[in-house]
């Protein structure tokens, strides 16, 4: 009895969909706003006007005599087919390229349609087949948006994204949705996908789910450790790149649409960045067992505040709603304790197309990694790795890549750097290996690096750092392991090497 | 105060009204009651309510029969039909089309079983309850088209559990007698009604959906606001 009146005082903290439906949607979510998110090209209108970037739309077919006048040699190699008023993900269609001298495009799971049986889909779009109600539908053909090289790693094929559920201009909760073979490309959990729970404060993946197979209830999901394919890459530990960006993309969303309480699907483009991939009035409630918290609490706890501005938002939810990766690393079995210096072993990079294969860490050294001593600062946030090590590590491909960029060895000023890098980062990171660049202050001469994920073996554990490759020339270690690596640990500075 | 029901019968209301008339509010308030208090999700209203009254007027055994044998073949036409190039009311007219021959075709079938065992003759069914039955396909095409094989077969076992539900009180004696002699049923069935579409708190089934969350929750009153 005790306990069944426990679970209910603990059932308040989570948001069910009867709460949902009767104290945050109906009353904040006017009738207007709802159409809104639920017209996908109508959205796009309206996010557009307030400067939030959507995938680009190639063609609307409204009616089948649009459809019988469609060019089919002129569509795009990859492109997405989507219905405009679909629900769930139902109807949805990613070409990745397309077969050469015919009309046919590729799929996620690699079959092929004809121009044939994509206009036959069309039809069935047209016809309401998709659509809520069954009512008459839209077709829209838009871009494809390109992977961000870390997420790449751990989506089959597909496009990964993240949700933000948003009330009170305070972003709730996040998380990343991965798409798999089970859900043939999509990130709908119901579809199979994995979500993974992300820490507000910090942009970290915590906790993985995964649908039940056969299962009575709908909506049912285990906690899973590793991707589902043949990498098995840990799901905890991922720093979400644009964290913030992101976090102000789904608020501004909520500013321009009126919807009081909002789920923003937001994808990371690899050249564009975050972009907004599809609103929903009624999101799903499977984010709180991703996240392992309820949902109900941290918004009556946002209820009625002044939020001053998107900022403000932002700076709320981390400060009430962070923190959840060091409650959970702690939680676990304690932290490994290392030294101020570490005997490492760095992981051979990923290679194109596949993602990167850390192995567990063993006390045997595996001989396809290298070895080296890491230097442990506390007093710095990123990463670092000399050029020379990195080269020794299988980045040489990489930095051959970098240098033939001809950046610039020293700029006049940090803005002058902020303003070319603002130009040459697609360039930059076209390199699969390459997630990002950074600028930095050596010896007085401003320069740009590169920074690349990492995969290496510490004390015990296997990490990806993300690291800015730089000159270390005189310098007693190739590596420098900054504060956001070194979570997983404690410091003992009187410890030289960890015994592992 | 004169009795209702007497009163409705004496002006020439025949009881198969009344019954009806009762029983629809009955089905649909459980059908509500079951989405938003238990979770379990239906096929909506209609398919309840249809199945349930066309089980009682055709009789259990046979009705389920029938609805098992639409769900089947409806299911296996949808599959031949995929990549077929139709509208989409085409492609369910289709299905109805087909749905009236296999119909047809077990009806045939049955009538030569070896057996005086009356709930196997399927020759003098009702034909009114067998449209209503074959009248639910369009809900379980619809699903099948929007969700997966194992989603779609939930709705359905769901849709199926409530109407056999509903069929056993209109088929009880003490609930039937009951419901079509206290009309007064109807307006209490309003208010219960209008306190379910109120309903904000956890769906029984939430319990279990939730289960890994409400381990790891803590009790309100042990939670450190920051």
């Amino acid at each position: 009895m005790l306990s069944l009146l426990k679970t209910l005082q603990k059932s308040s903290e989570i948001l069910g969909i009867n709460h949902r439906n009767t104290v945050y949607v109906r009353p904040y979510n006017s009738l207007n706003a709802k159409e809104i998110a639920d017209d996908k090209i109508l959205c796009k209108k309206i996010l557009s006007r307030h400067g939030i970037p959507t995938a680009e739309i190639f063609k609307v077919v409204r009616n089948h005599k649009q459809l019988n006048t469609i060019k089919w040699e002129d569509l795009p190699h990859s492109f997405a087919l989507k219905p405009n008023i679909g629900t769930g993900g139902s109807g949805i269609i990613i070409f990745y390229g397309k077969k050469k001298n015919s009309l046919e495009w590729i799929m996620p799971d690699g079959n092929t349609m004809t121009a044939t049986q994509i206009r036959n889909h069309i039809s069935k779009i047209l016809d309401g087949q998709f659509s809520m109600g069954n009512r008459k539908d839209t077709a829209i053909i838009e871009e494809r948006i390109i992977n961000h090289p870390l997420l790449k790693q751990y989506s089959y094929k597909g496009i990964p994204d993240i949700r933000v559920i948003v009330f009170n201009k305070v972003p709730i909760m996040a998380e990343l949705r991965l798409p798999t073979y089970e859900s043939g490309g999509k990130a709908n959990l119901h579809a199979g996908g994995v979500g993974v729970g992300i820490d507000i404060a910090t942009g970290i993946t915590t906790t993985a789910i995964h649908r039940k197979g056969a299962s009575i209830l709908d909506d049912v999901y285990d906690i899973i450790e590793t991707t589902l394919d043949e990498s098995k890459l840990p799901l905890r530990g991922i720093q979400i790149p644009q964290w913030k960006e992101i976090l102000r993309i789904a608020l501004k969303c909520q500013e321009a649409t009126g919807l009081g309480y909002l789920g923003a699907d937001i994808a990371l483009d690899r050249y564009k960045g975050p972009i907004v991939f599809e609103l929903n009035a009624r999101s799903g409630l499977a984010i709180q067992i991703a996240n392992l918290s309820g949902m109900r609490s941290r918004m009556e706890r946002v209820k009625g505040l002044k939020i001053k501005s998107v900022d403000h938002g932002i700076r709320l939810a981390q400060n009430l709603f962070g923190g959840q990766v060091e409650n959970e690393i702690e939680a676990i079995s304690g932290r490994d304790i290392i030294g101020l210096v570490e005997k490492i072993q760095i992981h051979p990079p990923a290679v194109e197309g596949k993602p990167a294969t850390p192995s567990p860490a063993t006390k045997k050294q595996n001989p396809s990694t290298t070895p080296c001593k890491a230097q442990i600062d506390t007093g710095i946030m990123r990463s670092k790795i000399s050029t020379l090590m990195a080269q020794r590590a299988g980045y040489k491909q990489m930095l051959e890549y970098f240098r033939s960029l001809d950046i610039p060895k020293d700029f006049e000023s940090r803005e002058d750097a902020r303003e070319y890098l603002k130009e040459m980062l697609p360039k930059i990171t076209e390199h699969w290996l390459i997630i990002d660049a950074i600028i930095t202050g050596e010896s007085g001469t401003i320069r740009i690096r590169p920074i690349v994920s990492v995969t290496m073996d510490i004390a015990g554990t296997t990490i990806i750092a993300q690291m800015a490759v730089s000159s270390r020339k005189d310098l007693p270690y190739s590596i420098i392991l900054g504060k956001r690596d070194l979570k997983p640990f404690l410091l003992d500075a009187s410890k030289t090497f960890s015994l592992h | 105060m004169p009795d209702i029901t007497t009163w409705l019968m004496e002006r020439g209301v025949s009881g198969d009204i009344l019954l009806v008339l009762t029983f629809v509010p009955i089905i649909v308030t459980l059908t509500s009651f079951s989405r938003y208090i238990t979770g379990i999700k239906t096929f909506g209203i209609y398919a309840s309510m249809v199945l349930a009254l066309a089980y009682y007027y055709m009789g259990f055994i046979q009705g389920f029969s029938i609805t098992i044998l639409v769900v089947i073949s409806s299911w296996i036409i949808r599959n031949i039909l995929r990549k077929a190039r139709l509208h989409y009311l085409s492609r369910l007219a289709i299905v109805y089309c087909t749905i009236s021959i296999f119909v047809l075709g077990f009806i045939v079938a049955m009538s030569y079983l070896p057996t005086d065992n009356p709930y196997l003759d399927f020759r003098n069914i009702p034909f009114l309850p067998l449209a209503m039955i074959i009248s639910v396909t369009d809900r379980f095409m619809a699903s099948y088209i929007k969700k997966d094989l194992m989603t779609a077969g939930r709705l359905t076992g769901e849709t199926l559990l409530i109407s056999l539900l509903g069929w056993g009180i209109m088929r009880w004696e003490p609930t039937n007698t009951f419901l079509t002699g206290n009309l007064w049923i109807i307006p209490v069935l309003i208010i219960i009604n209008i306190m379910i579409g109120q309903f904000a708190g956890f769906r029984w089934t939430e319990f279990i959906r939730f289960s890994q969350v409400l381990r790891n929750v803590e009790s309100p009153e042990n939670t450190t606001k920051k």
